[in-house]
């Protein structure tokens, strides 16, 4: 522990640290004006961080609750219920522990983040009913400099599915290694293989290798991602396949957002088995700066790097919900004072820099050889702000607030079927913590819905988002 | 749009038809050998009639249209017929009766596809444990029960098997695996208890490059074990290296066949041996096919009347019937063999009778 507190040291001297700037002028939502909130503040005894609850009719109506507490400066309590689900989560700043009951089957995850070191492990029992046996994933990170890790992977099975005579159960199914490499906001990359036994419902086993690399980063205000992977199935019945991935987020003029994705898979001696192309077009109602390309990124990589080298292992990420899970886990630490400002930077810049999108297009194209389906899908979003204001001006003092989008599926099954899925979605920010949204979706019935004889209900939604600190 | 009909309704379309309730235990006429089966499967439509059935008027069968295409079926030397059976199409499925107890009454086996043309009606039942009991023990009365051989030169009848459905993904939507554990699977446990001699087809996918990563999801959901022959599609030469050649039961080509009549012969004389040394395991390829509306696309005949009455076949293919023909003349040695209209004098005596029109009533009702 000596030894890592030196060398944590020697890193934090070696590292600069921004400043956070001046806290911002209050942005104004429909609520009022909506100051900073406190981050490290503690619950005394506890302190509501996260409500939500979700009404869903679908034929029956169904009710989802979480909720979620500070418990004083040690941890968070969470609770969830939703149908037969009922789960419970403790998260301090090293370790998470959460349990699931769901129908008489079990789920239990445990991480614990040393500080050079994450693991964590998933473990499920299987109901009766699904044949029981357990089977538990693992996973071993450790991290040989602040950029870079070594990740590895094991899955295992007590009593694989399906059961046969001729099938010898072996625990391990799965293991894989990889190397993570991130480097600042702009550039991150994954190279993965793995070996895994697949048992088919068919009660079939083979053997598959896999490799993967990732790519993803920064160039300019633009944003990439790509993947391709490579899978060699061994056994009765071979088969190598490719996977190809590609996406770019690009910022046009200052408040134009052009976004392009293709996915593809393609069997060598086959043609193309299936690909997927999707493209999206958003106006804004202020200047647009993508995470990974904006203070935002360079903010979130600086306090994943401190704290890092304070111990606490953690990865640069870049979505709004895993920031704020990273930034709770850390104001709870014994070293939140050292990382204050950091963690109130990167909360700033991230207020800074909210999105309020006002008008969006996008289309998509999909086709899968396997099941024969083709999908379009059509969608249109409309945003108001708040203030209110005509889509045309511009507002850097806008926040998001009326939202509505439409989206119009239809697949195209063999034989010219043709199933359309509606859906129409309605949400309310009624500030930067507290949103409401009404979903209504009336999908039509597949051919398989035809022959199982099941009717696809409309499913109507309202979901109520209370999330501190977001 | 499924046509009702009473029982009397039935019993007077039959009677219009000309067809007579069935002969059972007739005398055979001919102590001939009969043709060689030396060109394997054929796929043959259910044909009943040209034109539409008047709206609400009884289904006309032709029984003239009946015999002109078993006829073409054993004059060619086919082992097998491959006929579709359809739920939702009464005159239809009625027309099948004589194609299907003719066939294996001169030793031609049988291969009946549970399938419609168009809709879902054959797939629910299928799926649904109470509809696919009671329509798998009717098609089981239909078609299984054994016929009496046309000739006392015949060995064996032909043989009954059923194929579940037509290219699942291709015609109704479903997905391959799904296809083998809801509908192939238990169908295949019903019509072993209902009769352990029936063989089990398990449907083909489309023959085109898209058919075998079909066929490969189906074998690791477990085809193999639901079914006793499983069934491929060719229709292009790419598909034949793609298909698994060392399944764990016989396979059968269920169609095979080439676009545009010039196409033919070099079809069946060239890639069908190319089929048999790619997949090990095909035991029989069914050509695709004798008669379809299309002219110069598949079929290898046109039906036409006859202007001496009833209609007569015009060869259309007629390098590949030659073709076949050579096979059955060298087969045959210089022998005579028996003729159909011996074996068959009166394909009616293969039609539906009072007993199986009430059981196609039953199947009607929902």
């Amino acid at each position: 522990m000596i030894c890592g507190g030196a060398l944590a040291l020697l890193l934090l001297q070696a590292v600069p640290v921004a400043p956070p700037s001046p806290e911002p002028e209050a942005v104004l939502y429909p609520l009022g004006a909506r100051r900073e909130p406190d981050l490290f503040a503690p619950g005394e005894p506890l302190r509501l961080v996260d409500l939500r609850y979700r009404l869903r009719d679908e034929g029956g109506t169904a009710h989802a609750f979480a909720a979620r507490l500070r418990v004083r400066d040690w941890g968070y309590l969470a609770f969830e219920s939703e149908g037969e689900r009922r789960g419970v989560a403790l998260t301090t700043p090293r370790t998470v522990l959460r349990v699931v009951e769901e129908d008489g089957a079990w789920r239990a995850f445990a991480g614990y983040r040393a500080p050079w070191l994450l693991f964590e492990t998933d473990v499920r029992r299987r109901a009766a009913l699904e044949g029981g046996g357990w089977i538990a994933a693992g996973l071993g990170a450790g991290r040989l400099s602040s950029d870079v890790e070594l990740v590895a992977r094991v899955v295992g099975d007590t009593r694989p599915r399906p059961r046969g005579p001729a099938l010898r159960d072996r625990f391990l199914r799965a293991a894989s290694l990889g190397l993570l490499w991130q480097r600042g906001a702009g550039f991150e990359a994954l190279a993965e293989a793995a070996h895994s036994r697949e048992r088919t419902p068919g009660g079939l086993e083979f053997e598959r290798d896999a490799w993967t690399l990732a790519l993803a980063g920064a160039w300019r205000a633009a944003e990439f991602d790509s993947e391709v992977g490579f899978e060699n199935d061994h056994g009765r019945f071979p088969r190598q396949a490719w996977r190809a991935a590609a996406g770019a987020r690009v910022p046009l003029f200052g408040r134009l957002v052009a976004e392009a994705r293709t996915t593809q898979r393609v069997e060598p001696g086959a043609e193309r088995v299936a690909y997927e192309h999707a493209a999206t077009l958003t106006y804004f109602a202020r200047r647009v700066r993508l995470p990974r390309a904006s203070e935002t990124g360079r903010r979130g990589a600086e306090l994943a790097r401190r704290a890092t080298a304070l111990g606490y292992d953690e990865r640069r990420v870049f979505l709004d919900a895993e920031r704020r899970e990273q930034r709770e886990r850390l104001a709870l630490s014994t070293h939140r004072d050292e990382l204050r400002d950091a963690i109130t930077a990167l909360y700033r810049a991230q207020v800074e820099q909210r999105l309020v999108p006002l008008l969006g297009v996008e289309a998509s194209s999909a086709h899968d050889v396997l099941d024969g389906v083709r999908s379009r899908r059509y969608g249109l979003f409309v945003g108001v702000p708040w203030p209110p204001a005509w889509p045309w001006t511009h507002d850097e003092s806008a926040a998001p607030f009326l939202s509505l989008s439409l989206s119009r599926r239809r697949d195209t099954y063999a034989a010219g079927f043709v199933a359309t899925t509606d859906a129409v979605a309605l949400a309310v920010s009624l500030d930067r913590e507290m949103s409401v949204a009404v979903r209504w979706r009336n999908p039509e019935p597949s051919p398989l819905d035809l022959v199982r004889g099941v009717a696809r209900p409309r499913v109507f939604e309202v979901e109520y988002v209370y999330a501190f600190g977001q | 749009m499924r046509e009702r009909f009473t029982r009397r309704a039935f019993l007077g379309a039959a009677a219009g038809a000309g067809l007579a309730l069935p002969l059972r235990g007739q005398a055979p006429p001919s102590v001939l050998p009969l043709v060689p089966k030396v060109n394997g499967g054929l796929n043959v439509q259910p044909l009943r009639r040209f034109g539409q059935d008047e709206p609400g008027a009884r289904p006309l069968i032709v029984p003239e249209l009946v015999d002109l295409q078993l006829r073409g079926v054993y004059e060619l030397g086919f082992d097998g017929l491959r006929i579709t059976v359809p739920l939702a199409d009464t005159g239809t499925l009625l027309a099948a009766i004589p194609y299907v107890r003719a066939a294996r009454a001169v030793g031609v086996d049988a291969l009946c596809i549970l399938s419609d043309f168009s809709g879902f009606s054959m797939a629910r039942a299928l799926f649904d444990a109470r509809l696919r009991s009671a329509l798998l023990a009717a098609y089981a009365e239909l078609f299984a029960r054994p016929v009496a051989a046309a000739s006392p030169a015949l060995r064996r009848i032909g043989r009954i098997a059923f194929q579940v459905l037509n290219e699942p993904v291709h015609f109704l939507g479903l997905p391959p695996d799904v296809y083998v554990r809801e509908i192939l699977r238990p169908t295949f446990d019903e019509l072993k208890r209902l009769d352990p001699e029936i063989i089990v087809v398990s449907a083909a996918e489309v023959g085109n490059v898209d058919g075998p990563l079909r066929v490969r999801a189906m074998l690791l959901a477990g085809l193999e074990d639901a079914c006793d022959r499983i069934a491929y599609h060719v229709y292009s030469r790419k598909v034949v290296p793609q298909l698994a050649d060392h399944v764990r039961k016989l396979v059968w080509i269920t169609e095979s066949g080439a676009q545009g009549t010039a196409n033919h012969l070099p079809w069946v004389r060239d890639v069908f041996p190319e089929i048999r040394a790619g997949i090990r395991d095909a035991s029989r390829i069914f050509y695709y096919d004798l008669f379809d509306p299309q002219p110069g696309a598949f079929r290898v005949i046109g039906i036409e009347p006859d202007p001496a009455g009833g209609y007569r076949a015009v060869p259309e293919s007629a390098e590949l019937i030659a073709y076949w023909t050579a096979r059955v003349r060298a087969a045959e040695g210089g022998q005579p063999s028996a003729a159909w209209r011996d074996l068959v004098p009166d394909v009616t005596a293969y039609g539906a009778s009072a007993a199986d029109l009430r059981l196609v009533e039953r199947l009607e009702r929902p």
